[in-house]
Protein backbone atom coordinates (compact mmCIF):
# COMPACT_ATOMS: atom_id res chain seq x y z
CA UNK A 1 0.00 0.00 0.00
CA UNK A 2 1.43 3.40 -0.92
CA UNK A 3 1.67 5.68 2.05
CA UNK A 4 2.01 9.35 2.81
CA UNK A 5 2.25 9.11 6.53
CA UNK A 6 4.86 11.17 8.23
CA UNK A 7 5.91 10.81 11.82
CA UNK A 8 7.68 13.49 13.73
CA UNK A 9 8.71 13.54 17.35
CA UNK A 10 8.00 16.81 19.08
CA UNK A 11 11.12 17.63 20.98
CA UNK A 12 12.32 21.19 21.54
CA UNK A 13 13.97 21.24 18.10
CA UNK A 14 10.71 20.35 16.38
CA UNK A 15 10.76 23.27 13.99
CA UNK A 16 14.03 22.22 12.44
CA UNK A 17 12.85 18.64 11.95
CA UNK A 18 9.61 19.73 10.33
CA UNK A 19 11.32 22.16 8.04
CA UNK A 20 13.64 19.48 6.76
CA UNK A 21 10.79 17.11 6.13
CA UNK A 22 8.80 19.72 4.31
CA UNK A 23 11.64 21.04 2.26
CA UNK A 24 13.07 17.83 0.99
CA UNK A 25 10.43 15.17 0.89
CA UNK A 26 6.89 16.44 1.08
CA UNK A 27 5.50 17.98 -2.05
CA UNK A 28 3.04 20.83 -1.60
CA UNK A 29 -0.62 19.80 -1.78
CA UNK A 30 -2.36 23.17 -1.85
CA UNK A 31 -5.79 21.74 -2.66
CA UNK A 32 -5.77 19.16 0.11
CA UNK A 33 -5.19 19.93 3.76
CA UNK A 34 -2.99 17.75 5.93
CA UNK A 35 -4.53 15.90 8.82
CA UNK A 36 -2.42 15.93 11.96
CA UNK A 37 -2.69 13.81 15.08
CA UNK A 38 -0.73 14.47 18.24
CA UNK A 39 0.15 11.53 20.49
CA UNK A 40 1.15 12.37 24.04
CA UNK A 41 3.20 9.88 26.03
CA UNK A 42 0.92 7.38 27.78
CA UNK A 43 0.78 7.65 31.59
CA UNK A 44 2.55 4.82 33.36
CA UNK A 45 4.48 4.20 36.53
CA UNK A 46 7.35 2.80 34.41
CA UNK A 47 8.96 3.24 31.00
CA UNK A 48 6.17 1.15 29.49
CA UNK A 49 4.21 4.35 28.75
CA UNK A 50 6.85 5.44 26.27
CA UNK A 51 6.86 2.01 24.63
CA UNK A 52 3.07 1.97 24.31
CA UNK A 53 3.07 5.42 22.73
CA UNK A 54 5.69 4.29 20.23
CA UNK A 55 3.89 1.01 19.50
CA UNK A 56 0.51 2.64 18.87
CA UNK A 57 2.19 5.39 16.91
CA UNK A 58 3.69 2.85 14.53
CA UNK A 59 0.43 0.95 14.22
CA UNK A 60 -1.47 4.14 13.43
CA UNK A 61 1.14 5.34 10.98
CA UNK A 62 0.68 2.14 9.03
CA UNK A 63 -3.04 2.80 8.47
CA UNK A 64 -2.38 6.00 6.53
CA UNK A 65 -2.15 6.08 2.76
CA UNK A 66 -1.75 8.77 0.18
CA UNK A 67 -3.77 7.29 -2.66
CA UNK A 68 -6.03 4.27 -3.20
CA UNK A 69 -3.94 1.15 -3.66
CA UNK A 70 -3.26 -0.84 -5.80
CA UNK A 71 -5.66 0.77 -8.31
CA UNK A 72 -6.46 4.47 -8.40
CA UNK A 73 -8.83 4.89 -11.36
CA UNK A 74 -10.15 8.25 -10.13
CA UNK A 75 -6.63 9.60 -9.56
CA UNK A 76 -7.43 10.48 -5.96
CA UNK A 77 -4.87 12.03 -3.64
CA UNK A 78 -5.67 12.28 0.05
CA UNK A 79 -2.88 14.68 0.96
CA UNK A 80 -0.62 14.02 3.90
CA UNK A 81 -1.28 12.44 7.25
CA UNK A 82 1.05 13.61 9.98
CA UNK A 83 1.67 11.87 13.30
CA UNK A 84 3.45 13.94 15.93
CA UNK A 85 4.52 12.22 19.12
CA UNK A 86 5.89 13.45 22.39
CA UNK A 87 7.85 12.05 25.31
CA UNK A 88 5.76 14.16 27.66
CA UNK A 89 2.41 13.18 29.15
CA UNK A 90 -0.47 15.64 29.12
CA UNK A 91 -0.67 17.63 32.37
CA UNK A 92 -3.49 16.51 34.66
CA UNK A 93 -6.35 16.58 34.18
CA UNK A 94 -5.40 15.18 30.79
CA UNK A 95 -8.84 15.67 29.23
CA UNK A 96 -8.78 19.37 29.97
CA UNK A 97 -5.20 19.71 28.71
CA UNK A 98 -6.15 17.88 25.52
CA UNK A 99 -9.11 20.22 24.96
CA UNK A 100 -6.91 23.27 25.57
CA UNK A 101 -4.17 21.96 23.26
CA UNK A 102 -6.64 21.36 20.44
CA UNK A 103 -8.24 24.75 20.96
CA UNK A 104 -4.93 26.61 21.01
CA UNK A 105 -3.40 24.73 18.04
CA UNK A 106 -5.54 24.99 14.92
CA UNK A 107 -2.96 22.85 13.08
CA UNK A 108 -3.86 19.82 15.14
CA UNK A 109 -6.93 17.76 14.30
CA UNK A 110 -6.79 15.01 16.94
CA UNK A 111 -5.08 14.13 20.20
CA UNK A 112 -4.59 10.56 21.45
CA UNK A 113 -3.51 9.89 25.02
CA UNK A 114 -4.06 7.36 27.78
CA UNK A 115 -2.50 5.14 30.40
CA UNK A 116 -0.67 1.80 30.40
CA UNK A 117 -0.13 -0.82 33.12
CA UNK A 118 1.75 -4.14 32.96
CA UNK A 119 -0.63 -7.02 33.67
CA UNK A 120 0.69 -10.58 33.43
CA UNK A 121 1.95 -11.24 29.87
CA UNK A 122 0.14 -8.15 28.57
CA UNK A 123 0.10 -4.41 28.94
CA UNK A 124 -3.35 -3.02 29.63
CA UNK A 125 -3.90 0.18 27.69
CA UNK A 126 -6.75 2.61 28.22
CA UNK A 127 -6.81 5.34 25.62
CA UNK A 128 -8.81 8.41 24.71
CA UNK A 129 -9.19 10.29 21.47
CA UNK A 130 -10.28 13.91 21.23
CA UNK A 131 -10.98 15.22 17.74
CA UNK A 132 -11.61 18.67 16.31
CA UNK A 133 -15.31 18.85 15.39
CA UNK A 134 -15.79 18.83 11.64
CA UNK A 135 -17.92 21.98 12.01
CA UNK A 136 -14.86 23.83 13.36
CA UNK A 137 -13.45 26.51 11.06
CA UNK A 138 -10.00 24.87 11.37
CA UNK A 139 -11.19 21.36 10.44
CA UNK A 140 -9.93 20.00 7.10
CA UNK A 141 -11.88 21.42 4.20
CA UNK A 142 -14.44 19.07 2.75
CA UNK A 143 -14.44 16.75 5.76
CA UNK A 144 -17.88 17.94 6.91
CA UNK A 145 -20.68 16.04 5.17
CA UNK A 146 -22.92 18.61 3.51
CA UNK A 147 -25.98 18.16 1.29
CA UNK A 148 -27.40 21.13 -0.62
CA UNK A 149 -30.74 21.78 -2.31
CA UNK A 150 -31.30 25.23 -3.77
CA UNK A 151 -30.29 27.72 -1.10
CA UNK A 152 -30.71 25.13 1.65
CA UNK A 153 -27.85 23.11 3.12
CA UNK A 154 -27.64 20.47 5.82
CA UNK A 155 -24.39 19.28 7.37
CA UNK A 156 -23.46 16.42 9.65
CA UNK A 157 -20.31 16.15 11.73
CA UNK A 158 -19.31 13.31 14.03
CA UNK A 159 -21.40 11.73 16.80
CA UNK A 160 -19.08 13.15 19.49
CA UNK A 161 -15.66 14.72 19.92
CA UNK A 162 -14.29 12.53 22.73
CA UNK A 163 -13.98 8.76 22.29
CA UNK A 164 -13.25 6.44 25.20
CA UNK A 165 -11.51 3.59 23.44
CA UNK A 166 -11.65 0.10 24.88
CA UNK A 167 -9.34 -1.17 27.57
CA UNK A 168 -7.03 -3.18 25.35
CA UNK A 169 -4.38 -5.77 26.20
CA UNK A 170 -1.27 -5.42 24.04
CA UNK A 171 1.46 -8.06 23.89
CA UNK A 172 4.23 -7.01 26.23
CA UNK A 173 6.95 -8.52 24.02
CA UNK A 174 5.79 -6.30 21.14
CA UNK A 175 5.45 -3.22 23.34
CA UNK A 176 8.91 -3.78 24.82
CA UNK A 177 10.36 -3.83 21.33
CA UNK A 178 9.60 -0.18 20.66
CA UNK A 179 10.99 2.41 22.99
CA UNK A 180 10.64 5.07 20.33
CA UNK A 181 9.90 5.10 16.60
CA UNK A 182 13.13 7.00 16.11
CA UNK A 183 15.03 3.99 17.48
CA UNK A 184 13.80 1.70 14.70
CA UNK A 185 16.62 0.18 12.66
CA UNK A 186 16.56 0.99 8.98
CA UNK A 187 17.24 -2.22 7.04
CA UNK A 188 18.23 -2.48 3.39
CA UNK A 189 15.76 -5.33 2.80
CA UNK A 190 12.61 -6.69 4.44
CA UNK A 191 14.00 -8.36 7.52
CA UNK A 192 12.99 -8.49 11.17
CA UNK A 193 16.16 -6.97 12.51
CA UNK A 194 19.44 -5.63 11.27
CA UNK A 195 22.38 -3.53 12.34
CA UNK A 196 21.29 -0.56 10.22
CA UNK A 197 21.21 3.01 11.46
CA UNK A 198 18.42 4.32 13.68
CA UNK A 199 15.67 6.06 11.73
CA UNK A 200 15.80 9.30 13.70
CA UNK A 201 13.07 11.76 14.73
CA UNK A 202 11.35 12.30 11.36
CA UNK A 203 10.32 9.86 8.68
CA UNK A 204 7.96 9.49 5.78
CA UNK A 205 6.40 6.19 4.79
CA UNK A 206 6.63 5.21 1.14
CA UNK A 207 5.00 1.79 1.15
CA UNK A 208 3.40 -0.58 3.64
CA UNK A 209 3.79 -4.26 2.85
CA UNK A 210 2.67 -6.86 5.39
CA UNK A 211 4.51 -6.17 8.64
CA UNK A 212 7.15 -4.08 6.83
CA UNK A 213 7.18 -0.40 5.94
CA UNK A 214 9.52 1.25 3.51
CA UNK A 215 10.40 4.77 4.60
CA UNK A 216 12.61 7.72 3.84
CA UNK A 217 14.11 10.22 6.24
CA UNK A 218 14.70 13.94 5.65
CA UNK A 219 18.39 13.04 5.09
CA UNK A 220 17.23 10.83 2.18
CA UNK A 221 18.15 7.61 3.93
CA UNK A 222 15.76 4.95 2.67
CA UNK A 223 15.03 1.43 3.88
CA UNK A 224 12.62 -0.96 5.56
CA UNK A 225 11.40 -1.26 9.17
CA UNK A 226 9.56 -4.19 10.75
CA UNK A 227 6.36 -3.52 12.74
CA UNK A 228 4.60 -6.72 13.92
CA UNK A 229 0.95 -7.08 15.00
CA UNK A 230 0.28 -5.26 18.28
CA UNK A 231 -1.81 -7.88 20.05
CA UNK A 232 -3.36 -11.31 19.81
CA UNK A 233 -6.74 -9.69 19.15
CA UNK A 234 -7.52 -6.76 16.91
CA UNK A 235 -7.48 -3.45 18.78
CA UNK A 236 -9.82 -0.59 18.09
CA UNK A 237 -7.29 2.01 19.22
CA UNK A 238 -5.34 1.94 15.98
CA UNK A 239 -8.25 0.98 13.71
CA UNK A 240 -10.71 3.60 15.00
CA UNK A 241 -8.16 6.41 15.10
CA UNK A 242 -6.89 5.47 11.64
CA UNK A 243 -10.47 5.33 10.36
CA UNK A 244 -11.22 8.82 11.67
CA UNK A 245 -8.06 10.20 10.10
CA UNK A 246 -9.09 8.61 6.80
CA UNK A 247 -12.59 10.12 7.18
CA UNK A 248 -11.06 13.56 7.79
CA UNK A 249 -8.90 13.13 4.69
CA UNK A 250 -11.79 12.14 2.47
CA UNK A 251 -10.41 8.60 2.08
CA UNK A 252 -13.83 7.03 2.62
CA UNK A 253 -12.83 3.67 1.18
CA UNK A 254 -10.12 3.24 3.81
CA UNK A 255 -12.40 4.74 6.49
CA UNK A 256 -15.15 2.25 5.65
CA UNK A 257 -12.71 -0.65 5.86
CA UNK A 258 -11.20 0.44 9.20
CA UNK A 259 -14.54 1.39 10.79
CA UNK A 260 -15.78 -2.04 9.74
CA UNK A 261 -12.83 -3.65 11.51
CA UNK A 262 -13.72 -1.80 14.74
CA UNK A 263 -17.39 -2.73 14.45
CA UNK A 264 -16.36 -6.38 14.17
CA UNK A 265 -13.93 -6.29 17.11
CA UNK A 266 -15.54 -8.33 19.84
CA UNK A 267 -13.87 -6.64 22.80
CA UNK A 268 -14.11 -3.05 21.57
CA UNK A 269 -15.84 -0.37 23.64
CA UNK A 270 -19.57 -0.74 22.93
CA UNK A 271 -20.19 2.93 22.18
CA UNK A 272 -17.13 3.15 19.91
CA UNK A 273 -18.36 0.04 18.10
CA UNK A 274 -21.74 1.65 17.49
CA UNK A 275 -20.10 4.90 16.38
CA UNK A 276 -17.78 2.95 14.08
CA UNK A 277 -20.66 1.03 12.53
CA UNK A 278 -22.61 4.25 11.93
CA UNK A 279 -19.58 6.07 10.54
CA UNK A 280 -18.94 3.06 8.30
CA UNK A 281 -22.43 3.60 6.88
CA UNK A 282 -21.69 7.33 6.49
CA UNK A 283 -18.43 6.50 4.68
CA UNK A 284 -20.27 4.18 2.29
CA UNK A 285 -22.91 6.84 1.64
CA UNK A 286 -20.28 9.52 1.04
CA UNK A 287 -18.59 7.24 -1.47
CA UNK A 288 -21.91 7.02 -3.29
CA UNK A 289 -22.33 3.35 -2.39
CA UNK A 290 -25.46 1.64 -1.08
CA UNK A 291 -25.73 2.15 2.67
CA UNK A 292 -29.46 1.55 3.27
CA UNK A 293 -29.30 -1.97 4.59
CA UNK A 294 -26.46 -1.20 7.00
CA UNK A 295 -28.19 1.94 8.27
CA UNK A 296 -31.49 0.11 8.74
CA UNK A 297 -29.75 -2.67 10.68
CA UNK A 298 -28.10 -0.11 12.95
CA UNK A 299 -31.33 1.72 13.58
CA UNK A 300 -33.09 -1.53 14.28
CA UNK A 301 -30.49 -2.42 16.89
CA UNK A 302 -30.61 1.01 18.53
CA UNK A 303 -33.82 2.89 17.68
CA UNK A 304 -32.88 5.69 20.10
CA UNK A 305 -29.67 6.68 18.30
CA UNK A 306 -30.13 10.19 16.91
CA UNK A 307 -26.87 9.95 14.96
CA UNK A 308 -28.01 6.88 13.02
CA UNK A 309 -31.23 8.73 12.13
CA UNK A 310 -29.14 11.70 10.98
CA UNK A 311 -26.96 9.49 8.78
CA UNK A 312 -30.08 7.89 7.30
CA UNK A 313 -31.48 11.33 6.46
CA UNK A 314 -28.21 12.58 4.94
CA UNK A 315 -28.00 9.43 2.82
CA UNK A 316 -31.62 9.80 1.73
CA UNK A 317 -31.11 13.48 0.85
CA UNK A 318 -27.92 12.75 -1.04
CA UNK A 319 -29.62 10.06 -3.11
CA UNK A 320 -32.91 11.99 -3.42
CA UNK A 321 -34.91 8.96 -2.28
CA UNK A 322 -38.34 10.60 -1.79
CA UNK A 323 -40.15 7.57 -0.39
CA UNK A 324 -37.46 6.95 2.20
CA UNK A 325 -37.26 10.64 3.04
CA UNK A 326 -41.00 10.82 3.77
CA UNK A 327 -40.69 8.03 6.34
CA UNK A 328 -37.56 9.57 7.85
CA UNK A 329 -39.22 12.98 8.06
CA UNK A 330 -42.08 11.48 10.08
CA UNK A 331 -39.59 9.73 12.31
CA UNK A 332 -37.64 12.94 12.85
CA UNK A 333 -40.80 14.64 14.07
CA UNK A 334 -41.63 11.72 16.37
CA UNK A 335 -38.14 11.74 17.87
CA UNK A 336 -37.78 15.48 18.35
CA UNK A 337 -37.52 14.98 22.12
CA UNK A 338 -34.32 12.98 21.68
CA UNK A 339 -32.49 16.07 20.42
CA UNK A 340 -31.24 18.79 22.78
CA UNK A 341 -33.42 21.89 23.06
CA UNK A 342 -30.66 24.04 21.60
CA UNK A 343 -29.83 21.67 18.75
CA UNK A 344 -30.74 23.35 15.46
CA UNK A 345 -30.19 20.25 13.32
CA UNK A 346 -33.84 19.01 13.27
CA UNK A 347 -35.08 22.46 12.18
CA UNK A 348 -32.46 22.66 9.43
CA UNK A 349 -33.34 19.14 8.33
CA UNK A 350 -37.01 20.04 8.08
CA UNK A 351 -36.00 23.07 5.99
CA UNK A 352 -34.11 21.05 3.39
CA UNK A 353 -36.76 18.33 3.42
CA UNK A 354 -39.28 21.03 2.51
CA UNK A 355 -37.02 22.00 -0.40
CA UNK A 356 -37.39 18.37 -1.57
CA UNK A 357 -41.17 18.82 -1.31
CA UNK A 358 -41.42 16.62 1.77
CA UNK A 359 -43.46 17.88 4.73
CA UNK B 1 3.36 23.07 5.72
CA UNK B 2 1.62 23.52 8.99
CA UNK B 3 3.82 23.85 12.00
CA UNK B 4 2.45 23.05 15.44
CA UNK B 5 4.65 25.78 16.82
CA UNK B 6 2.16 26.85 19.45
CA UNK B 7 1.97 23.38 20.85
CA UNK B 8 4.65 23.68 23.48
CA UNK B 9 3.01 26.56 25.31
CA UNK B 10 -0.50 25.36 24.80
CA UNK B 11 -0.05 21.95 26.37
CA UNK B 12 0.49 23.53 29.74
CA UNK B 13 -2.35 25.97 29.27
CA UNK B 14 -5.50 25.00 31.10
CA UNK B 15 -8.87 26.01 29.77
CA UNK B 16 -11.46 27.70 31.92
CA UNK B 17 -14.25 25.34 32.91
CA UNK B 18 -17.45 25.55 30.89
CA UNK B 19 -20.54 27.27 32.25
CA UNK B 20 -22.91 25.01 34.14
CA UNK B 21 -26.25 24.40 32.51
CA UNK B 22 -29.63 23.29 33.74
CA UNK B 23 -28.99 19.62 33.14
CA UNK B 24 -26.76 19.04 36.15
CA UNK B 25 -27.40 15.93 38.19
CA UNK B 26 -28.10 16.54 41.86
CA UNK B 27 -25.74 13.84 43.12
CA UNK B 28 -22.07 13.82 42.13
CA UNK B 29 -19.91 11.20 43.86
CA UNK B 30 -19.18 7.62 42.89
CA UNK B 31 -17.25 5.76 45.59
CA UNK B 32 -15.46 2.48 44.87
CA UNK B 33 -14.84 0.79 48.22
CA UNK B 34 -12.75 -2.34 47.96
CA UNK B 35 -11.49 -4.48 50.81
CA UNK B 36 -7.73 -4.92 50.87
CA UNK B 37 -6.36 -8.45 50.61
CA UNK B 38 -3.26 -10.23 51.87
CA UNK B 39 -3.05 -11.97 48.48
CA UNK B 40 -0.69 -9.57 46.76
CA UNK B 41 -1.55 -10.60 43.19
CA UNK B 42 -5.27 -10.34 43.89
CA UNK B 43 -4.78 -7.00 45.62
CA UNK B 44 -2.91 -5.73 42.56
CA UNK B 45 -5.65 -6.93 40.20
CA UNK B 46 -8.34 -5.15 42.20
CA UNK B 47 -6.25 -1.99 42.58
CA UNK B 48 -5.56 -1.79 38.83
CA UNK B 49 -9.17 -2.55 37.98
CA UNK B 50 -10.37 0.21 40.34
CA UNK B 51 -7.84 2.70 38.96
CA UNK B 52 -8.77 1.96 35.33
CA UNK B 53 -12.47 2.09 36.16
CA UNK B 54 -11.96 5.39 37.94
CA UNK B 55 -10.23 6.93 34.93
CA UNK B 56 -12.78 5.59 32.48
CA UNK B 57 -15.82 6.70 34.49
CA UNK B 58 -14.36 10.17 35.05
CA UNK B 59 -13.76 10.75 31.37
CA UNK B 60 -16.95 9.07 30.16
CA UNK B 61 -19.19 11.06 32.48
CA UNK B 62 -17.37 14.32 33.00
CA UNK B 63 -15.52 15.09 29.79
CA UNK B 64 -17.73 13.59 27.10
CA UNK B 65 -19.85 16.67 26.49
CA UNK B 66 -22.14 14.79 24.10
CA UNK B 67 -23.97 13.48 27.18
CA UNK B 68 -25.01 17.04 28.02
CA UNK B 69 -24.46 16.66 31.77
CA UNK B 70 -22.47 19.90 32.06
CA UNK B 71 -20.88 18.51 35.20
CA UNK B 72 -17.23 19.36 34.58
CA UNK B 73 -15.26 19.30 37.82
CA UNK B 74 -18.32 18.09 39.71
CA UNK B 75 -18.73 14.34 39.22
CA UNK B 76 -15.99 12.69 41.25
CA UNK B 77 -15.03 9.02 41.19
CA UNK B 78 -13.11 7.95 44.32
CA UNK B 79 -11.49 4.53 44.72
CA UNK B 80 -11.04 3.85 48.44
CA UNK B 81 -9.35 0.71 49.85
CA UNK B 82 -10.93 -0.47 53.11
CA UNK B 83 -9.45 -2.71 55.82
CA UNK B 84 -12.80 -4.44 56.40
CA UNK B 85 -16.06 -4.70 54.49
CA UNK B 86 -18.29 -1.72 55.39
CA UNK B 87 -21.68 -2.52 56.93
CA UNK B 88 -24.92 -1.65 55.05
CA UNK B 89 -25.57 1.14 57.59
CA UNK B 90 -22.17 2.71 56.93
CA UNK B 91 -22.70 2.51 53.17
CA UNK B 92 -26.12 4.10 53.48
CA UNK B 93 -24.70 6.87 55.65
CA UNK B 94 -21.85 7.44 53.20
CA UNK B 95 -24.31 7.65 50.30
CA UNK B 96 -26.25 10.38 52.13
CA UNK B 97 -23.30 12.35 53.46
CA UNK B 98 -21.37 12.43 50.22
CA UNK B 99 -24.32 13.08 47.90
CA UNK B 100 -23.32 9.94 46.06
CA UNK B 101 -24.77 8.73 42.78
CA UNK B 102 -23.83 5.25 43.92
CA UNK B 103 -21.49 3.42 46.27
CA UNK B 104 -19.73 0.37 44.83
CA UNK B 105 -18.42 -1.88 47.59
CA UNK B 106 -16.89 -5.35 47.56
CA UNK B 107 -13.79 -7.47 47.58
CA UNK B 108 -11.53 -9.32 45.17
CA UNK B 109 -11.90 -13.09 44.94
CA UNK B 110 -9.66 -15.75 43.43
CA UNK B 111 -11.50 -18.09 41.07
CA UNK B 112 -9.80 -21.05 39.35
CA UNK B 113 -8.87 -19.17 36.17
CA UNK B 114 -9.49 -15.52 36.94
CA UNK B 115 -9.82 -12.83 39.57
CA UNK B 116 -13.30 -11.51 40.30
CA UNK B 117 -14.91 -8.62 42.14
CA UNK B 118 -17.88 -9.46 44.34
CA UNK B 119 -20.08 -7.02 46.22
CA UNK B 120 -22.92 -4.55 45.77
CA UNK B 121 -23.83 -1.31 44.08
CA UNK B 122 -25.84 0.84 46.48
CA UNK B 123 -28.17 3.21 44.64
CA UNK B 124 -30.06 4.62 47.63
CA UNK B 125 -33.42 6.30 47.26
CA UNK B 126 -33.30 7.27 43.60
CA UNK B 127 -36.85 5.95 43.04
CA UNK B 128 -35.97 4.35 39.72
CA UNK B 129 -36.90 0.90 38.49
CA UNK B 130 -33.96 -0.73 40.28
CA UNK B 131 -33.82 -1.85 43.91
CA UNK B 132 -31.84 0.12 46.49
CA UNK B 133 -28.84 -2.18 46.13
CA UNK B 134 -27.92 -4.68 43.44
CA UNK B 135 -25.36 -7.47 43.71
CA UNK B 136 -22.30 -7.41 41.50
CA UNK B 137 -19.93 -10.26 40.67
CA UNK B 138 -17.68 -10.20 37.65
CA UNK B 139 -14.27 -11.08 36.25
CA UNK B 140 -11.64 -8.40 36.47
CA UNK B 141 -8.80 -10.03 34.56
CA UNK B 142 -6.61 -7.95 32.29
CA UNK B 143 -8.21 -9.11 29.08
CA UNK B 144 -11.72 -8.41 30.37
CA UNK B 145 -11.20 -4.92 31.82
CA UNK B 146 -13.42 -3.44 29.14
CA UNK B 147 -16.40 -5.66 29.84
CA UNK B 148 -15.97 -5.68 33.58
CA UNK B 149 -15.95 -1.91 33.90
CA UNK B 150 -19.00 -1.51 31.70
CA UNK B 151 -21.48 -2.92 34.20
CA UNK B 152 -20.70 -0.19 36.72
CA UNK B 153 -20.82 2.42 33.95
CA UNK B 154 -24.23 1.13 32.84
CA UNK B 155 -25.62 1.36 36.38
CA UNK B 156 -24.15 4.86 36.77
CA UNK B 157 -25.74 6.05 33.53
CA UNK B 158 -29.06 4.64 34.66
CA UNK B 159 -28.78 6.28 38.10
CA UNK B 160 -28.00 9.65 36.49
CA UNK B 161 -31.00 9.29 34.19
CA UNK B 162 -33.25 8.90 37.22
CA UNK B 163 -31.71 11.87 38.99
CA UNK B 164 -34.30 14.65 39.10
CA UNK B 165 -32.48 17.62 37.58
CA UNK B 166 -31.67 15.96 34.27
CA UNK B 167 -33.53 17.34 31.24
CA UNK B 168 -35.65 14.96 29.11
CA UNK B 169 -33.22 14.89 26.16
CA UNK B 170 -30.29 14.29 28.51
CA UNK B 171 -32.23 11.54 30.29
CA UNK B 172 -32.87 9.80 26.98
CA UNK B 173 -29.20 10.11 25.98
CA UNK B 174 -28.16 8.59 29.30
CA UNK B 175 -30.62 5.74 28.90
CA UNK B 176 -29.67 5.21 25.24
CA UNK B 177 -26.01 5.04 26.15
CA UNK B 178 -26.74 2.73 29.07
CA UNK B 179 -28.61 0.47 26.64
CA UNK B 180 -25.67 0.43 24.20
CA UNK B 181 -23.22 -0.58 26.92
CA UNK B 182 -25.79 -2.91 28.48
CA UNK B 183 -26.18 -4.81 25.22
CA UNK B 184 -22.47 -5.67 25.35
CA UNK B 185 -22.61 -7.14 28.85
CA UNK B 186 -22.11 -10.89 29.06
CA UNK B 187 -25.18 -12.67 30.39
CA UNK B 188 -22.95 -14.13 33.09
CA UNK B 189 -22.53 -10.77 34.82
CA UNK B 190 -24.64 -10.87 37.96
CA UNK B 191 -27.61 -8.44 37.88
CA UNK B 192 -27.07 -7.59 34.19
CA UNK B 193 -30.54 -8.87 33.11
CA UNK B 194 -32.18 -6.86 35.92
CA UNK B 195 -30.43 -3.63 34.93
CA UNK B 196 -31.04 -4.12 31.21
CA UNK B 197 -34.72 -4.68 31.87
CA UNK B 198 -34.95 -1.43 33.87
CA UNK B 199 -33.24 0.49 31.07
CA UNK B 200 -35.55 -0.96 28.41
CA UNK B 201 -38.59 -0.14 30.51
CA UNK B 202 -37.52 3.47 31.13
CA UNK B 203 -36.58 4.02 27.48
CA UNK B 204 -40.01 2.84 26.41
CA UNK B 205 -41.87 4.94 28.95
CA UNK B 206 -39.75 8.11 28.90
CA UNK B 207 -38.25 8.31 25.41
CA UNK B 208 -40.85 6.53 23.31
CA UNK B 209 -42.91 8.36 20.71
CA UNK B 210 -41.52 5.94 18.15
CA UNK B 211 -43.45 5.66 14.92
CA UNK B 212 -44.71 2.30 13.90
Amino acid sequence: MRAAARMIRRPRWLLAALAMAAGSEVPAQPALPDVTIYMARFESSSAIGENVTATLNLGLWRTLRKTPWPANPKHLDFGNGLVIWSNETLPAPASRSAAATLRENPDLDMILWGSASPYGPDVIVQSYLLVRPLEDAHAPRGALWTVRRGDRALSLGLPRALYVLGTVPLRRDVVNRFRSPSALRLCATRQRDCAGPQVGPAMRALEHSGPWTQLITPERRQGWVYVPELGDQPSEIVAFTGALIAYYRGDFDQAERLFGRVADTQAANALVKEDAATLRAASLAREGKAANSLIDALRGADPYSTYALQVALMDGLQKGDAQRLRALSAELRAKADLFDEGDDWPRQARGILAAFGIP
Amino acid sequence: MRLPSRLIGAIAALAAGPAYGQALPTRFNIDLLYVTSSDRALEEHVRQWAATLNEKLQISLVWDTSLGLNAQNRILVSPAPQPVSPSPAIIEQRWRNRGAIQIVSGHGKRLPQVSAFEGNIYLGGLHGSLPVAIPIKQDINGGSFEGSSNFILVVTLYALSVDAAVKPATRCKLLQRAAVFGASLPASVTSAPLVKSAIRSDLASRCARRPG
